[in-house]
């Protein structure tokens, strides 16, 4: 061995400062740790990971924390204001509906549905797109990738909301259904971004390399491709996730969406809808919750964009 | 056309007129979250008047971006100082004030780029992106402006040029797009043409024909050129004065000839020996072990030294550039006791 | 045709020695029509060459490697060389099937490996090794340095315990000077020169006999470039590889090969030993090449007098008769009409040439 590993000094530059890449094997609570400092790292993934957290947290403990069940009537209370406007109640915080019934209530009842509805639908949409996704562009122009393709299209040109409205209609609202039908018809947009991935993924040389060491396909799938379209996919899942929620607002809105007694804030919006004027209390809570948490999410994803990606470590 | 008849001459222009281009103590750093990285320093050369001078080193040895600084195409976080960077010996191009620079550019200073399809602007024809600076900068009118960009066409070797000029990029091959780059380049006629690697992205035969273009250029039109390459067989062809980088910093300036047959800076030697020639066959070429230091952790000596077989204890201390007369320097202490002083 | 093939079975007999690759006819035709193949993009940066000016009809298919036939010798290194729209990387891809050929034979020990299904030949494929040319871009930026020399070891189930591949990356990483420190690292952590230093690890993992060295060095600097020229002799030396080294850079290939193979719009002009061919070339093209490569020294500068004119031309407008005759400065009607072959000009140098330099 005349020369010695090149660099080796550059090398270590790069993965000393931050702390990371020292040694990859660690042991777990190690990395626990460490992502956990690189997501304090980051002030708006700390954000969004803490709403979140409150969110989970809401959602579990609802009927503990919750000053009222969600569908308590108090007639004498119909239409209060927050506490903190002239006429409100600190019995009722952020006031209450044409029924008296209490939003807080109600905000913190609809966490549950809302996030599992919306999260359960991702994670379907997501399996079925990226699955379709990494194939069609793996076999980019042939047959599999042709139908796949025409689907896509077709989906471009009916609105999704359309869609699942007909679907709605015709087999009934219920929580299940709108899961399912909300993840079924999410995974076009998946498909599309993963395909265009893969397809500049699968001229790379690396995975040249991998076919001419004898690597199956679904082996180059599974190792090369799929690891290199996650950040694509973390970043169409928050982007979809949001959606989600809106999507199931708007059928509440139409009245397809999940039914009472069931909460969710799409629903509270909803009802807040006919008193904007008089009572804006009752739309813009549920509202505020719903951008809030969208907004969690999407600081959460970018952050945990860069996180999987090994490059990115030497920054923080 | 052999350059050694060029030379003499050149010598004396140098002499009689101010350089083109002088650049002194030049340090270029990069402003990034929470500090910055120096990449280039203390880097001087004189780029005299009709002369082509090489710049020669590796990646990250901070070439292009002393060409880039020269050419004020830097990003905005960079800082530009130097105690000196005359244009022409009359402007000062690190406060010259970008308007006044934008004058400059294009039309006194221009430059041809590695990759000419994407210095290229897709949607527009070549002959316009050839007409533009002339517009600009001359002010022709269009129809001049045409008749002068044809030229400059049939200049740089393009066949048919009347049809070429209504040609697009992607409809011309990578050595056509290059010759359009240096018709670009020269058409406003400027005094000095900066060249980052021109032929790095181009097959050889094409790369010798637009070496042999830019020579014919530079004899008919005098215009100096600083020329960056990696590329040593680049220089040994193109260049009057070589300078020679390492890590951010000139560790040798000599006359072409006298650099191929007598290189002083250990790294000079080193790169020459670790080129394959085709004159030679050998069983095992020299390789220089190591890789250059990054700018975050230069050592405060010799930047050479971790990787210099003469590596010895001064080297820790800041290697002196020591002047070997005849416009010859090397930033070594192998060569302190030597200075001439002259 | 049948005459150069007498004279390619010649040189066979002529070396007593077997080859380890033979090639025989091998083509490789893309359709136009629709996307056009991806594979040979990179081969074909001169396409456009003179499109603009002359838009004679185009065929609506592109010969990237037409008719090639050739043998590689256990043990030695050939060089390919040629510019871009040579097919010299079409022609490894396609021997390596990571393309499939239109027509054509490519024996390994014997055996076409263009009629071989796709099991075998999956099993075949730990003999013959790539190595890429963009450090970058041929390691997977998400595996750790140790997945991605132990994944040809996984793929073919040599060594059934993890412990057994570990142990062989280590060993791996130390033939090929890289700090065993570093298995855990990822591709973006090292140096150009030390991630062809992995890839060069990769493609040895299975022990294969033949190494395809695609541009492997072009990307790097000069040296690092040496460092891994050095590389690549010594390993050959010591696990007795035999390597396809293709390259457009003269000097390196001149530097690593025996022997060298010149490719001109899909065919080969001139094949024959390296210093024959620097000495003495007989293609004009081969000639032109050499005189193009830039000087090593500034006392060597208009030496080279014979410079081409023009460029590659498109691979789907090839002239008729001799595919260089557009170029060519000895170019004469038979040129025209009546494509050469390749055929024995020497006991070591054939070339596809009516009127080949310094010949009788």
């Amino acid at each position: 061995m005349t020369q010695q590993p090149l660099m080796e000094n550059e090398t270590s530059t790069k993965a000393a400062p931050g702390g990371p890449a020292v040694s990859g094997s660690g042991g777990s609570a190690a990395v626990v740790r460490r992502r956990l400092r690189t997501l304090l790292q980051s002030p708006a993934a700390t954000i969004g990971a803490l709403v979140l957290l409150l969110c989970v947290l809401t959602a579990l403990l609802a009927p503990f924390i919750s000053p009222y069940p969600p569908g308590q009537q108090h007639p004498q209370d119909r239409l209060l204001p927050p506490f903190w406007l002239e006429g409100g109640s600190t019995e009722f915080l952020l006031g209450t509906d044409n029924l008296g019934r209490d939003i807080l209530s109600r905000i913190v009842h609809g966490v549950q549905v809302t996030l599992l509805v919306s999260g359960i639908a991702v994670i379907i949409s997501a399996v079925l797109g990226v699955t379709l996704g990494v194939i069609s562009g793996f076999y980019a122009g042939g047959w599999f990738d042709t139908i796949i393709q025409r689907l896509v299209d077709a989906n471009m040109a009916i609105p999704n909301i359309l869609l699942i409205l007909v679907i709605i209609g015709s087999m009934g609202p219920s929580t299940v259904t709108l899961t399912v039908v909300l993840g079924v018809t999410g995974w076009v947009i998946f498909a599309r971004m993963v395909r265009a991935d893969v397809v500049s993924l699968r001229e790379r040389d690396f995975v040249r390399a991998a076919r001419s060491i004898g690597t199956r396909d679904p082996v180059m799938m599974m190792r090369h491709i799929l690891p290199n379209v996650m950040p694509t996919t973390i970043v169409v899942a928050t982007l979809s996730f949001g959606t989600n929620i809106v999507i199931e607002a708007s059928l509440s809105f139409l009245g397809l969406g999940i039914q009472p007694p069931t909460v969710t804030w799409g629903y509270v919006l909803n009802e807040g809808r006919d008193y904007l004027a008089t009572a804006w209390w009752i739309a813009t809570f549920p509202g505020l919750a719903i951008t809030i948490t969208v907004l969690a999410i999407m600081f959460l994803g970018d952050w945990l964009r860069d996180v999987l990606d090994p490059r990115e470590k030497k920054r923080s | 056309m052999t350059a050694t008849a060029d030379f003499p001459q050149q010598r004396i222009m140098t002499e009689k007129h101010p350089p083109v281009l002088e650049v002194e103590k030049l340090q270029i750093s990069f402003r990034g979250d929470d500090s910055s990285t120096t990449v280039v320093e203390d880097v001087s050369f004189t780029v005299g008047r009709g002369e082509v001078v090489g710049i020669v080193g590796e990646s990250g040895s901070g070439k292009s971006v002393t060409s880039y600084g020269i050419m004020g195409v830097l990003p905005p976080n960079a800082e530009v100082t130097a105690s000196k960077m005359f244009f022409a010996g009359a402007h000062d191009l690190v406060r010259l004030p970008s308007k006044k620079r934008r004058r400059l550019q294009g039309k006194e200073i221009s430059m041809v780029f590695q990759e000419p399809l994407t210095s290229l602007n897709p949607l527009m024809s070549v002959g316009k992106q050839i007409a533009e600076p002339l517009r600009y900068h001359e002010k022709l009118s269009r129809k001049e402006a045409k008749r002068r960009t044809v030229e400059a066409l049939r200049s740089v070797g393009i066949p048919r040029a009347e049809q070429t000029y209504s040609s697009y990029p992607h409809e011309l091959s990578g050595g056509m797009r290059q010759r359009i780059m240096i018709a670009i380049a020269l058409v406003c006629e400027p005094q000095l043409l900066i060249a980052d690697e021109p032929t790095t992205a181009l097959d050889v035969s094409v790369e010798a024909q637009i070496l042999r273009l830019m020579k014919k250029l530079r004899r008919t039109t005098g215009t100096s050129i600083l020329l960056i390459t990696h590329d040593l067989g680049v220089i040994a062809e193109m260049a009057d004065r070589v300078v020679v980088m390492y890590a951010g910093q000139v560790v040798e300036e000599a006359e072409v000839y006298e650099l191929f047959r007598e290189p002083r800076h250990p790294y000079t030697k080193a790169l020459m020996a670790s080129t394959p020639k085709i004159e030679e066959v050998r069983d095992e070429l020299e390789s220089i072990p190591g890789a250059v230091p990054t700018p975050s952790k230069m050592p405060t000596g010799c930047r050479f030294a971790a990787r210099c077989p003469k590596a010895m204890e001064i080297c820790s201390e800041r290697p002196p550039e020591v002047e070997l007369g005849s416009g010859a320097k090397t930033r070594c202490w192998l060569y302190a006791e030597q200075e001439t002083g002259s | 045709m049948t005459e150069a093939i007498e004279h390619l079975h010649s040189t066979t007999e002529a070396s007593a020695q077997e080859p380890l690759i033979t090639v025989r006819h091998l083509t490789k035709k893309f359709t136009l029509r629709g996307p056009r193949p991806k594979a040979s993009a990179k081969d074909e940066q001169g396409k456009a060459s003179d499109q603009a000016q002359e838009r004679q009809s185009p065929r609506n298919e592109l010969v990237a490697v037409n008719n090639i036939s050739f043998d590689v010798y256990p043990g030695e290194t050939l060089g390919l060389v040629g510019e871009s729209g040579s097919g010299k990387s079409t022609t490894a891809a396609l021997i390596l099937r990571l393309l499939e050929a239109t027509s054509g034979e490519v024996y390994f020990e014997g055996q076409n490996l263009l009629e071989l299904p796709p099991q075998e030949m999956r099993r075949r494929r730990r003999d013959m090794q790539m190595v890429f040319q963009d450090p970058f871009s041929s390691l997977n930026p998400r595996m750790r340095v140790g997945e991605i020399i132990e994944e040809p070891l996984r793929t073919h189930r040599t060594l059934p315990t993890r412990r057994g591949r570990r142990d062989r990356v280590l060993d791996l990483m130390d033939t090929v000077g890289l700090s065993p420190d570093f298995v855990d690292r990822f591709p973006h952590e090292f140096s150009g020169g030390q991630r062809q230093r992995i890839g060069i690890a990769r493609a040895l993992a299975l022990n294969p006999k033949l190494i395809v060295c695609d541009e492997a060095v072009s990307a790097l600097d000069v040296s690092i470039q040496a460092q891994v020229l050095n590389l690549l002799k010594k390993l050959q030396a010591e696990f007795n590889l035999t390597y396809i080294f293709i390259g457009h850079g003269l000097p390196a290939v001149h530097h690593i090969s025996d022997r060298i193979a010149v490719m001109y719009l899909g065919k080969i002009v001139e094949i024959t030993t390296r210093d024959s061919l620097f000495d003495d070339p007989k293609h004009p093209y081969t000639k032109a090449l050499l005189d193009s490569s830039p000087v090593s020294s500034p006392e060597l500068r208009g030496s080279q007098d014979e410079l081409l004119e023009g460029e590659v031309p498109s691979l789907d407008i090839t002239p008729r008769g001799c595919p260089f005759n557009t170029r060519c400065l000895y170019v004469q009607d038979r040129c025209r009409s009546e494509e050469p072959p390749l055929r024995s000009l020497s006991d070591t140098a054939q070339a596809a040439c009516h009127f080949p330099l310094n010949h009788n």
